[in-house]
């Protein structure tokens, strides 16, 4: 079963590349399509770039392939960060570090875009923010396997 | 009254002889406990006459028990091991003048030979009823094995810092020839420059990237600039918005900017991520870029 589960620590900003690949690659064994494979990247890519940008640098990133209630990749991003305080809020677009930037405000160029979440929530099948799993912020996302077979036979 | 005087002196006689038999035992335990201890113990009276057990030999070779101070302080050395340790700072004739010193660190090397032993001597004075000093003791303890095994921890540390540093130092080349490798910036035509973009994107390397591209465009005054990002596997937010920046500061150089190559799953990502991409004028590849580029150049030269 450990074929089947990937972990990793992470922290600095430049790891999420390495891990992405990684990521993508256990996707690509576990079945899913070019495009999922890759959509499943980029949100492990954004959710490390998260976990160093505001948690300084102190987390774990856990892809685990499984069969109930559905087949699906389930990725756990967790760290020791200051844990987000409104989680729908910080989906929506434009949301990083406490505030809501208006549409026509240009993020600073040392501020991120505060896209992140919001585009993981877009990539991924599901998003959750674990609350009940003590300091920190866990955040679960699910990738799901069966439709996207069927998106890849199209 | 007689009788009286005899047996008192029977009486103490016999307590005379007893505390006598006990002083001996006494005197044998404390005898026994430094014959046998396991560090070379030398006690010394105020003449300079020395006692010392089977230890102190092993140490300092057959001299032995009747050892002259002068002696063996020709053959003791400070921790340099080349400066002789002064008589007058030795721990026994410090302990004689009152003081009391704890481990100190000494090496010993008899004449005419090249290996010596490390010892660590320690000293206090003994002192009488009214507290005057009637002699010292001196415990030296071998501590050559420690102090190899100290000294081998230690270059053996030295040895995984340097050979780290190494490894820094190599990763660092190594990762200075990838930035030399991986952001050319060519010059396809007259006035039409590619930056071909293979790998990954992170701060670090962008920053090059955009670094070297300016510089080449404000050299080669290019009108034209190709970012190719054909080998571009994944384009996550941050990237996007690096890329993003990269075709901007290029267009403020007066420049266009084409952005080509980019995968189908990049492309359907990229579109998940949320980004305002308008400003970015997107071609197939690089012969389609480079052959609208050319097209411009002529359509330019011929309405100037």
């Amino acid at each position: 079963l450990s074929e089947w589960t990937l972990e990793f620590r992470c922290g600095e900003v430049h790891e999420r590349f390495y891990i992405a690949r990684e990521a993508r690659r256990f996707a690509a064994r576990a079945g899913l399509g070019p495009r999922a494979c890759s959509e499943l990247g980029v949100g492990v890519a954004e959710l490390v770039s998260n976990v160093a940008r505001h948690a300084a640098g102190d987390g774990f990133v856990r892809l685990r392939l499984l069969d109930a209630p559905e087949p699906c990749i389930e990725l756990v991003v967790h760290d020791a960060g200051p844990g987000i305080a409104d989680f729908e809020c910080a989906l929506r677009d434009g949301f990083s570090r406490g505030r809501q930037r208006l549409a026509h405000e240009q993020p600073k160029n040392s501020e991120s875009l505060g896209l992140g979440l919001g585009a993981v929530a877009r990539l991924m099948d599901e998003i959750a923010h674990v609350s009940d799993s003590g300091p920190g912020t866990t955040i679960r996302a699910i990738k799901r396997l069966t439709g996207v077979r069927q998106r890849g036979s199209r | 009254l007689k009788s009286d005087d005899l047996q008192s002196a029977e009486a103490l006689s016999v307590r005379i002889e007893q505390l006598e038999s006990e002083l001996k035992a006494r005197d044998e335990l404390l005898r026994a406990v430094i014959m046998g201890h396991p560090d070379a113990v030398v006690i010394s009276d105020l003449k300079g006459q020395l006692t010392s057990n089977p230890e102190v030999e092993r140490i300092f070779g057959q001299q032995g028990g009747s050892l002259e101070p002068g002696d063996w302080a020709t053959e003791l050395f400070k921790p340099d091991m080349q400066t002789p340790y002064p008589l007058e700072q030795m721990p026994l004739m410090r302990a004689l003048r009152g003081e009391e010193c704890k481990d100190l660190a000494m090496y010993y090397r008899p004449k005419g030979s090249r290996r010596g032993v490390w010892i660590t001597v320690s000293a206090r004075p003994l002192r009488d009823a009214q507290g005057e000093v009637t002699g010292a003791v001196s415990v030296f303890r071998d501590v050559t094995e420690r102090k190899s095994l100290e000294d081998d921890l230690a270059s053996r540390n030295n040895q995984l810092a340097s050979s780290e540093r190494e490894k820094t130092e190599l990763i660092e080349r190594l990762r200075a020839a990838v930035e030399e490798l991986s952001t050319p910036v060519l010059e396809l035509w007259d006035d039409v420059l590619a930056l071909p973009v293979v790998g990954v994107v992170d701060s670090h390397r962008s920053a090059e990237m955009t670094e070297r591209l300016l510089a080449e465009t404000e050299r080669s005054q290019a009108r034209f600039v190709i970012v190719d990002l054909t080998g571009v596997e994944i384009v996550d937010t941050a990237t996007a918005d690096r890329l993003l920046k990269l075709v901007t500061s290029v267009e403020l150089l007066g420049a266009r900017c084409f952005v080509t190559g980019i995968q189908p799953a990049v492309a359907q990502t990229i579109v998940e991520l949320g980004l305002e991409f308008g400003q970015l004028k997107a071609l197939r590849n690089l012969k389609h870029a480079l052959k609208l580029s050319m097209a411009l150049a002529a359509r330019d030269e011929d309405t100037l």
